[in-house]
């Protein structure tokens, strides 16, 4: 099967530390703005049947800017989760605390995608999801982020209509107050890993791992171990950054294929 | 007149008092506030917690060690310092 759109290693290295990857769906394609109708004409949400109630979502689901990093980051193995949701933000509604999603089973690989699919543009007053880049190797009992607000690096996702964003599973998200007088729609999907990799599954490059870092402060970094050893999304303190050093490190190497 | 308590949560990046802050939370003592996430982020107005003491907050909590030693591990963001403020109000 031959795979277009893989992610390069700078991507995957990216993904690695900062947990999420927004994808550009055709965003021209009259499809999405189908789509936000057909979510705007529903008065019950169809949990897990949401593709079989919007048919057009296949569309979504099978465009080949998808399947490329779907491939990059879980391998051609991959599977869709019977799991998906639509998220409708109403106007008035409050915002939606902190949370990793699922139960308190973490790790420090990548075996599931959330994956949030916005068919319209989504403004700062339309109650955006919140992402925080870099918190998806913390391992954080949703209750005990409840005296969390507001965190320096959290992303809202304020996006143009057919974006398509890519997160670890565990990152740590939630939503703002939709303060506009319309309806955000996100929808929901979950991927899934089903093998491990024997060799990378993206566009690698033999040798861009082991390039020697450059500790000259720059904001151009570029390579993969710059990348993976460097960046510091959530600006903690150095005990922490080496403890991310060494889990993004182990991510990395699980993700080509080293035992 | 009473005394009101203002709370205001600090996730410092280590114990030390100054060292810079990750994220907050202040509480007001006002009937039907809540704080939120909010669009404009984080606008903490102090930049480590001894900024705050310097404004007349009074650390009530200090953060234990309680981040995971193990190098394999890591969870909470930040080092939680609790702060109150009182102020004294008319009833």
């Amino acid at each position: 099967m031959k795979t277009e759109h893989l992610f390069t290693d700078q991507d995957i290295a990216h993904f690695i530390v900062n947990g999420y990857h927004v994808l550009k769906l055709s965003p021209e394609d009259p499809v999405h703005e189908a789509i936000a109708q057909e979510l705007d004409q529903l008065d019950s949400n169809p949990g897990d049947a949401i593709i079989e109630k919007v048919p057009d979502l296949k569309k979504i689901v099978d465009h080949p800017v998808l399947l490329g990093a779907l491939v990059s980051l879980l391998g051609k193995d991959f599977n869709r989760s019977s799991h998906a949701h639509w998220h409708c933000r109403t106007p008035g509604v409050s915002y939606q605390h902190w949370h990793q999603d699922g139960t308190n089973q973490r790790h420090h690989q990548i075996k599931t995608l959330i994956c949030m699919y916005y068919p319209r543009t989504v403004k700062g007053d339309m109650g955006p999801t919140v992402i925080v880049p870099g918190t998806h190797f913390r391992n954080q009992p949703t209750t005990w982020m409840t005296n969390y607000y507001n965190i320096k690096g959290q992303v809202p996702l304020t996006l143009e209509g057919g974006s398509f964003v890519i997160g670890h599973y565990d990152l740590w998200h939630g939503a703002l107050a939709n303060t506009s007088d319309v309806k955000r729609h996100m929808v929901k999907l979950l991927f899934n890993r089903r093998s491990a990799n024997e060799i990378p599954s993206w566009d690698h490059e033999a040798g861009s791992g082991k390039e020697s870092l450059d500790w000259n402060p720059s904001e151009k970094r570029t390579s993969v171990p710059d990348i993976l050893t460097f960046s510091n999304p959530l600006r903690v303190g150095q005990s922490e950054l080496y403890k991310e050093r060494a889990i993004r490190n182990s991510c990395w190497k699980w993700l080509c294929g080293k035992k | 007149m009473m005394q009101k308590q203002r709370l205001l949560y600090l996730f410092a990046a280590t114990p030390n008092v100054f060292s810079n802050i990750t994220a907050h939370n202040l509480v007001e003592p006002v009937s039907g506030f809540r704080p939120e996430i909010s669009i404009l982020g984080h606008d903490c107005p102090f930049d480590c917690v001894h900024d705050a003491m310097i404004d007349g907050w009074h650390i009530i909590k200090f953060p234990v060690q309680e981040h995971p030693i193990e190098d394999h591990e890591i969870d909470q963001l930040g080092y939680e310092f609790v702060l109150q403020k009182l102020e004294t109000v008319d009833q």
